[in-house]
C-alpha cells in the first residue's frame, strides 16, 4: 500500500516581484513501512514539500494523497493519521518535556490518562526519564531531538514526517537516534524524513529521493541508485609513463564509463566491477603495462549526488552558509 | 465538542505556565497600584466634576487602560512560538485553529478579570462606590476589551512575524489610542478639535461606557454604545486572527 502519492506537486512563493519556485513538479510514492529519505542541499525544497504534505501550506499545483486521503479535500483526516516533527521541534520551552508530551496527546484527542500513559512509555523507550521532568529550555541538542520525536509519535500515527531530525547532532547522538527511527519502522510506522547527510540516508533509508533546485533528480534504494547511476569504481595505480596508453586501452572496452586519468592513477566506472576486473587485468599484462595497485570500490552516495547534480553536496552547503 | 475541549486543555496549559512566573504577575499589579495610589490623589483638586467623586471618575478609565496595555502586547509570545516551531506543530495536530487561538485569548481574558477585581478592591478603600450590578457590567466590559485586543495582537504578530516590527507598530497605535480616549482625564476638559479627533477613537466610547457604570447610570445609552462597539470589534478581531492562524508560517 502507498502511504504517500504525489503527482506534479509544485509550490511557488511570490513576494513582491520575486517568485521562488521552491518545488517544481514532484511526483513520488512512499510505501507503507519504509523509511523514505528526502535528500538535498539547503534550499532544495525539502521542507516546503513536507509542509505541503503535512497540510501546513496548500500546493500551488499538482495533487497528492497522504495515508489514502486527498490533500486538498481531507486535510483534517490526514492530520489524524500523521505525526510531524519540524526542523525546530516546537516544544513549549518553559514547560517540561513530559508536560509537552501530555498536552500533545490531548490535542490529538487522547484522554488525560491515556496521554499520561503514552508519555511515560515514550520516556522509557527513548530513555528520557532523566530529563523529561525538567523544562525543555534546559535540554541539550540531542535531548531536544528525542523529545521532539516523542511528541511526533504521541498519538501512534502510522506515518511520521521528520524534517532534518539529526542536523547539528554529534555522530554518537545521530547513531543513537537512528536506532529509535529504525525501531519505529520495525513497529510498522512509515517514516518520511529529510536530511542533508548522505551517509545518514545511505544507512538509514530504504528509499532515497535526491532533490535539487525543487525537482527530484533520482529515486530508488541506496543500492539501486548507486548501481544505476555510477556503476562500480575501479582505480588502477600505474607508472606515470603508462597512463596514456592504459587510458586508451580502458576506453575501448565495453561497459566502461567516464575514464579519469590522474598523475599515477586511472579511475573509471564500470558495471559489475567484480566480474569485469578479472577480464581487464590480463589485458594490461598482455599490453605490457605493469600494474602497481588495484582498487575496486562500490560507489558512495556522494558520487551519485555529484553525477546527478553536477556538484558535491558539501560544496552546496558551503555556498549556503 | 472537541474544539471546546481543546480550548480548555490549551487554556489550562497557558494559565499554568503564566502562574509559574510570579514576577510577571507582580508587574501586572504594579501599574494599577502606582496609578491608584500615586496618581489618583493628584486628581482630587484638578477635576472636581460635579457629584461624582474623583476616584469614581478615575477608576473606570484606569481599568480600560490596564486592560488595553495588559493585553496589547500578548502578541510577543506568539512570535516566540512562531520562531520555535510551536505554532507549526500545533497546526498539524487535530486541534482546530479556533481552539489554538481561543486557548491563549481565554488566558488573557481571565488575567484581565483578575486584574479588574484587584483594581476595584484596591480602589474601594479610596472611596470608590460601585453597585454589584455595575461591577459585573464593568468586568464584562473588560472581558470584551480582552476579546478585542488580544486576538488583534496575535493577528498582528502572526502577520509581521518579528519583535522588531511588532513593538513599533503597537507603540504607534497605543499612545494616541490611549490619549484620545480620555482614560486619565475626562475629555470634558478638551478643546474642540481634540474632541472631534477623539470621536474617531472607538475606545473613547468604551471609556465613556465605563465611566457611566461607575456613575451609577447603568441604563445610559453610552453604556449600550460602548458594549455594541466592542462586540462588533471583537468579532472582527477574532475573524482576522483566525485567518492569520490558518496561514501562519514562520
Ligand atoms: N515562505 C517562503 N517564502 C518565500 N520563499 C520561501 C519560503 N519558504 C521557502 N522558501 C524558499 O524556497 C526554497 C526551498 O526552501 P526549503 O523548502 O526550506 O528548502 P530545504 O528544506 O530543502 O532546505 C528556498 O529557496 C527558500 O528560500
Ligand atoms: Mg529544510
Amino acid at each position: 500500500m502507498e502511504m504517500i502519492v504525489t503527482d506534479n506537486l509544485s509550490k511557488t512563493f511570490k513576494s513582491g516581484k520575486n517568485t521562488v519556485e521552491a518545488v517544481k513538479g514532484v511526483s513520488l510514492s512512499v510505501k507503507k513501512g519504509e523509511i523514505f529519505g528526502f535528500i538535498g542541499p539547503n534550499g532544495a525544497g525539502k521542507t516546503t514539500t513536507m509542509r505541503m504534505l503535512t497540510t501546513l501550506m496548500p500546493p500551488s499545483s499538482g495533487t497528492a494523497s497522504v495515508v489514502g486521503y486527498d490533500l486538498f479535500r481531507q486535510p483534517g483526516r490526514i492530520r489524524e493519521k500523521i505525526g510531524y516533527v519540524s526542523q525546530k521541534g516546537g516544544c513549549y520551552e518553559l514547560a517540561t518535556g513530559y508536560e509537552n508530551m501530555v498536552l500533545q496527546g490531548r490535542l490529538y484527542g487522547l484522554s488525560k490518562a491515556q496521554a499520561m500513559e503514552n508519555a511515560k512509555r515514550l520516556a522509557d523507550v527513548f530513555r528520557m526519564n532523566e530529563y523529561c521532568f525538567r523544562k525543555v529550555s534546559t535540554y541539550s541538542g540531542g535531548q531536544r531531538r528525542h523529545i521532539d520525536l516523542a511528541m511526533g509519535v504521541m498519538h501512534n500515527p502510522p506515518l511520521v514526517f521528520l524534517d532534518e531530525p539529526t542536523t547539528g547532532l554529534d555522530p554518537t547522538s545521530r547513531a543513537n537516534f537512528w536506532e529509535h527511527i529504525r525501531r519505529l519502522r520495525d513497529e510498522g510506522v512509515t517514516i518520511f524524513l529529510t536530511t542533508h547527510y548522505l551517509d545518514e540516508s545511505d544507512s538509514l533509508c530504504d528509499t532515497i529521493c535526491i532533490m535539487d533546485h525543487g525537482s527530484v533528480v533520482a529515486e530508488g534504494s541506496s543500492q539501486e541508485l548507486k548501481r544505476q547511476i555510477a556503476g562500480d569504481i575501479i582505480e588502477i595505480g600505474l607508472n606515470a609513463s603508462d597512463i596514456e596508453m592504459a587510458s586508451r586501452l580502458v576506453s575501448s572496452l565495453s561497459g566502461v564509463k567516464e575514464v579519469a586519468a590522474g598523475e599515477k592513477t586511472l579511475k573509471f566506472y564500470i558495471d559489475e566491477g567484480e566480474k569485469a576486473l578479472p577480464e581487464i587485468l590480463p589485458l594490461f599484462v598482455g599490453g605490457g603495462i605493469p600494474i602497481l595497485t588495484v582498487e575496486l570500490r562500490r560507489p558512495s552516495l556522494d558520487e551519485v549526488f555529484l553525477k546527478k547534480t553536477g556538484y558535491t553536496i558539501e560544496s552546496a552547503e558551503g555556498v549556503e552558509e | 465538542m472537541k474544539t471546546l475541549k481543546d480550548t480548555l486543555v490549551l487554556y489550562s496549559h497557558y494559565q499554568k505556565l503564566l502562574l509559574r512566573n510570579p514576577a510577571w504577575m507582580l508587574a501586572a499589579l504594579f501599574q494599577p497600584v502606582c496609578y491608584l495610589y500615586l496618581f489618583a490623589p493628584l486628581l482630587k483638586n484638578a477635576t472636581g466634576v460635579g457629584a461624582v467623586s474623583s476616584i469614581n471618575q478615575f477608576t473606570p478609565g484606569l481599568l480600560v487602560m490596564v486592560s488595553l496595555f495588559g493585553v496589547m502586547f500578548v502578541g510577543y509570545t506568539v512570535i516566540d512560538y512562531l520562531r520555535n516551531g510551536v505554532i507549526e506543530r500545533l497546526r498539524v495536530t487535530t486541534a482546530s485553529r479556533f481552539a489554538l487561538l481561543m486557548g491563549m485569548v481565554l488566558r488573557d481574558v481571565v488575567t484581565l478579570i483578575a486584574q479588574t477585581l484587584i483594581v476595584i478592591m484596591l480602589a474601594l478603600p479610596l472611596g470608590l462606590e460601585i453597585t454589584p450590578a455595575g461591577a459585573v457590567l464593568s468586568i464584562l466590559l473588560m472581558v470584551l476589551i480582552g476579546l478585542t485586543v488580544s486576538p488583534a495582537s496575535y493577528a498582528l504578530a502572526l502577520t509581521v512575524k518579528s519583535e522588531d516590527a511588532l513593538g513599533p507598530i503597537l507603540n504607534f497605535f497605543s499612545q494616541p489610542l490611549l490619549l484620545l480616549s480620555g482614560v486619565l482625564l475626562p475629555l470634558t476638559l478638551a478643546p474642540d478639535w481634540l474632541l472631534r479627533l477623539s470621536s474617531l477613537n472607538p475606545f473613547r466610547y468604551v471609556v465613556d461606557a465605563s465611566r457611566e457604570l461607575y456613575s451609577g447610570n447603568l441604563r445610559s445609552p453610552a453604556v449600550l454604545k460602548g458594549f455594541v462597539i466592542l462586540i462588533v470589534l471583537s468579532a472582527a478581531s477574532f475573524l482576522w486572527s483566525l485567518r492569520c492562524m490558518k496561514k501562519a508560517a514562520a
